[in-house]
């Protein structure tokens, strides 16, 4: 019983059923393991892996930059930028606005660098669903391909205070 | 029972004030007692104000309800104190009681000083009042992990401070107890499972608080202005606190299923070695698979992330799927033995499903076990959380481990302990019987509700409404969302009311149950092992059958996030 102290001696041999059952667990999850790699090798979505160190000052700056050079209209005061395909584009989340409003082209890559000028932000792209984490001080590099044209949402998913449910920006991407 | 070697004692044994148990025939140290029974209460009064909580954030998160969409700042507050008190106070008070339990009443031996477990106490208690007072006074709407910079005041994180130093002081007490144990001679050869489990759960828990210590001292000081947070260092601290914490619950937990077994089926482990060996898995891996929160975060490189997912958490997984084989193949054992031998699953159907402490235990393997377990290792798996971090699916993954798996085990328990321990009748035994059933299944319609929102529809979570009603663009989910949200706030509903009648039924007994008389039989049947037990003499087809459609729905699961995976823009 298991209050009780076990027999003296407990080291004894798993039963066939007991072996088979680990035998098969150690497979399954050894599967999972190397399916990362693999994943990484053929899959088209793995997680981001460049990211730098920049202050929030530097980020918005060069962010603002970015939006003045290729700003084309503006919606509800948010601007609408153009990137030049295959181009860097720059993404500020801040309470609790998301900045620019990017403008893609559908079948090219873009590099997007993401980063806060306040709190921890959560960027998730939906219908598309594709979540990643924004920090102050740090900026994402994502490598990112739309395959789809349309008009798309971005939530903020981490909290970052009272109006984070008030939180959404767009991304569109044209034919 | 032990054979061989007598026990020596190489230290005069204490004296201490005890009684007998009529059930168990443990030996009950009265001071360790008393700290058990206060701790729990403590325990449970937590429970009743986070589950207030879950009121108010159950209904709002339910957009046909909605209560407090309107009041934004008193939701986030209020949910803020849900996973304070909830997933902290709630579960370390019930904790630290199971610690004093495992060590002093199952070894038959005293407390140590149990002075200081009153001041390890008092320390828990002062950190959680401060920590309730500075969030419903509105000074930290900032979550529990209030990730930095969002800044609380120094309070706040002083909170956190004095209810670690009091846990901590807790997990020393109950090793020191061991200790003494063993040089008064109070137990022969190896410590018993469930002090085994325990102490798995003890040292992940000093582990998990030193991840407390490297965030919430440096918080301290940088809430007073004297030193600089970095918010990425400042996750990777929390997470091994915020991870640790749950495989201390885990660890608990499984404890309690093991306990359990035996007292409502007479199961004994079967293979010592094997389900000992699980835990050490737990010890050994765990804290670094903590990284699979952070697989989208900038500042980690991706071999770091990928290495520590799947050796390290994989490593610890093993481990749950060993205790899902062990524990219902020893029930399988023990059920069979009793003459329950037709066909695979005789043994399962005659079980004592009427018995709380056996349906609570089963349905919280169940829902840890198929609900929280496999979506763990699924949003964790690298690529795959782009698909889930931050969405709705990943409280409700949680609340599936958490809430369906620990708090539904410690539910199950108390049924045991109010009799054995508390010594009272339980008021209220007809609702004991379904209370855990109302529960657990509003808990797993809740997290697949709120998983199928997050993971399908990417409702984000600790949103308090989404309607996006003065967000600069229009924001509308499909009406799956909103189907998949109902759901869970149906879920939500159930589960409060279990909850309720666990608060109702603890609490009536505690003020109005009767007295059971130290020398009677308690008013639960506690089963002993059937004679003629002998490890899988009968082997356990019901259990193989069962573990491996546990695996096959595993392996939907992972696949079916694969499948998703593919069809997102792609990343790198």
């Amino acid at each position: 019983m298991p209050i009780a102290a076990p027999e003296r001696i407990w080291w004894k041999p798993l039963s066939r059923a007991e072996r088979v059952w680990v035998v098969t667990g150690v497979s399954f999850l050894l599967l999972l393991s190397v399916s990362m790699p693999i994943w990484h090798a053929y899959g088209a979505a793995d997680n981001p892996e460049i990211s730098y160190r920049i202050s929030p000052e530097e980020f918005a700056r060069v962010a603002q930059d970015f939006i003045r050079r290729y700003q084309v209209g503006t919606y509800k005061g948010i601007p609408v930028v153009r990137p030049p395909a295959g181009a860097s584009a720059y993404l500020i989340a801040q309470r609790f606005q998301w900045s620019p409003i990017l403008e893609l082209k559908k079948g090219e890559t873009y590099h997007i660098y993401l980063s806060a000028t306040d709190v921890q932000h959560g960027l998730s792209l939906q219908p598309v669903n594709m979540n990643f984490q924004v920090v102050p001080g740090y900026a994402s590099l994502l490598t990112l391909t739309p395959t789809e044209a349309g008009v798309y949402t971005i939530l903020c998913n981490q909290y970052c205070g009272v109006g984070h449910h008030l939180m959404a920006g767009r991304v569109i991407v044209k034919e | 029972m032990a054979s061989g070697a007598a026990a020596v004692a190489i230290r005069r044994p204490v004296e201490f004030e005890s009684r007998i148990c009529q059930v168990t025939g443990l030996r009950v140290d009265l001071a360790a007692e008393r700290l058990i029974t206060v701790n729990a209460v403590t325990a449970v009064v937590f429970l009743l104000i986070g589950g207030i909580m879950a009121l108010f954030v159950g209904l709002t998160r339910w957009p046909a309800v909605g209560l407090l969409s309107g009041n934004p700042e008193l939701y986030y507050r209020f949910l803020t104190a849900h996973g304070m008190n909830m997933l902290i106070y709630w579960i370390i008070f019930f904790e630290v009681a199971g610690l004093y339990f495992g060590s002093a009443i199952v070894l038959n031996a005293r407390l140590v000083t149990p002075k200081l477990a009153w001041v390890a106490y008092a320390l828990m208690l002062a950190g959680a009042v401060l920590g309730d007072v500075v969030v419903f006074s509105g000074r930290a709407d900032v979550m529990w992990d209030a990730y930095a910079p969002m800044q609380a005041p120094p309070s706040f994180y002083l909170s956190y401070d004095l209810f670690a130093v009091g846990a901590f002081l807790a997990c020393c007490i109950f090793f020191a107890t061991l200790v003494v144990a063993k040089a008064e001679g109070r137990y022969r050869g190896s410590v018993p499972l469930v002090t085994f489990g325990l102490a798995t759960a003890a040292i992940l828990a000093v582990s998990s608080l030193l991840g407390g210590v490297f965030t919430f001292v440096p918080a301290l000081l940088w809430s007073f202005g004297l030193m600089h947070e970095d918010p990425e260092t400042y996750r990777l601290t929390i997470w091994l606190l915020g991870h640790g914490t749950q495989q201390v619950n885990l660890a608990a937990m499984v404890s309690v299923w093991y306990l359990l077994a035996y007292m409502t089926v007479g199961a004994k482990p079967l293979n010592e070695k094997l389900s000992r060996f699980a835990f050490l898995l737990y010890i050994l891996t765990i804290q670094l698979g903590s990284v699979h929160h952070l697989l989208v975060d900038p500042g980690l490189s991706r071999s770091f992330k990928y290495w520590n997912t799947s050796y390290a958490m994989y490593s610890a997984v093993l481990g749950s799927m060993i205790h899902a084989f062990s524990i219902p193949a020893a029930v399988e054992v023990a059920q069979r033995a009793k003459g329950y031998t037709r066909g695979w699953f005789e043994w399962l159907r005659k079980a004592p499903w009427k018995e709380p402490g056996f349906s609570g235990s089963a349905l919280s393997l169940l829902i840890f076990g198929f609900l929280g377990g496999t979506t763990g290792v699924a949003f964790g798996h690298g690529p795959v959380s782009i698909l889930h971090h931050n969405t709705l699916a990943i409280p409700g993954h949680f609340h599936a481990t958490v809430v369906g798996g620990t708090t539904l085990a410690f539910m199950a328990l108390t049924y045991y302990l109010l009799p054995l321990v508390v010594r009272r009748k339980v008021v209220g035994w007809r609702l004991a019987i379904i209370q855990p059933y109302l529960y657990g299944v509003g808990v797993a319609l809740l997290g697949i509700g709120m998983m199928n929102a997050g993971a399908a529809y990417g409702v984000p979570r600790r949103v308090a409404s989404i309607a996006y009603q003065g967000s600069p663009v229009a924001v509308h989910f499909p009406t799956g969302a909103y189907l998949a949200l109902d759901i869970a706030g149906v879920g939500a509903v159930l589960a409060l009311v279990g909850g309720a009648l666990y608060v109702g039924i603890a609490v009536a007994t505690l003020l109005w149950g009767e007295r059971i008389p130290a020398s009677q039989q308690p008013l639960v049947p506690v089963a002993s092992s059937p004679p003629g037990l002998a490890a899988l003499g009968h082997g356990v087809p019901g259990t193989v059958v069962l573990v491996n459609v546990f695996l096959l729905f595993f392996f939907v699961v992972v696949a079916v996030n694969m499948f998703f995976l593919g069809h997102v823009w792609p990343v790198h």
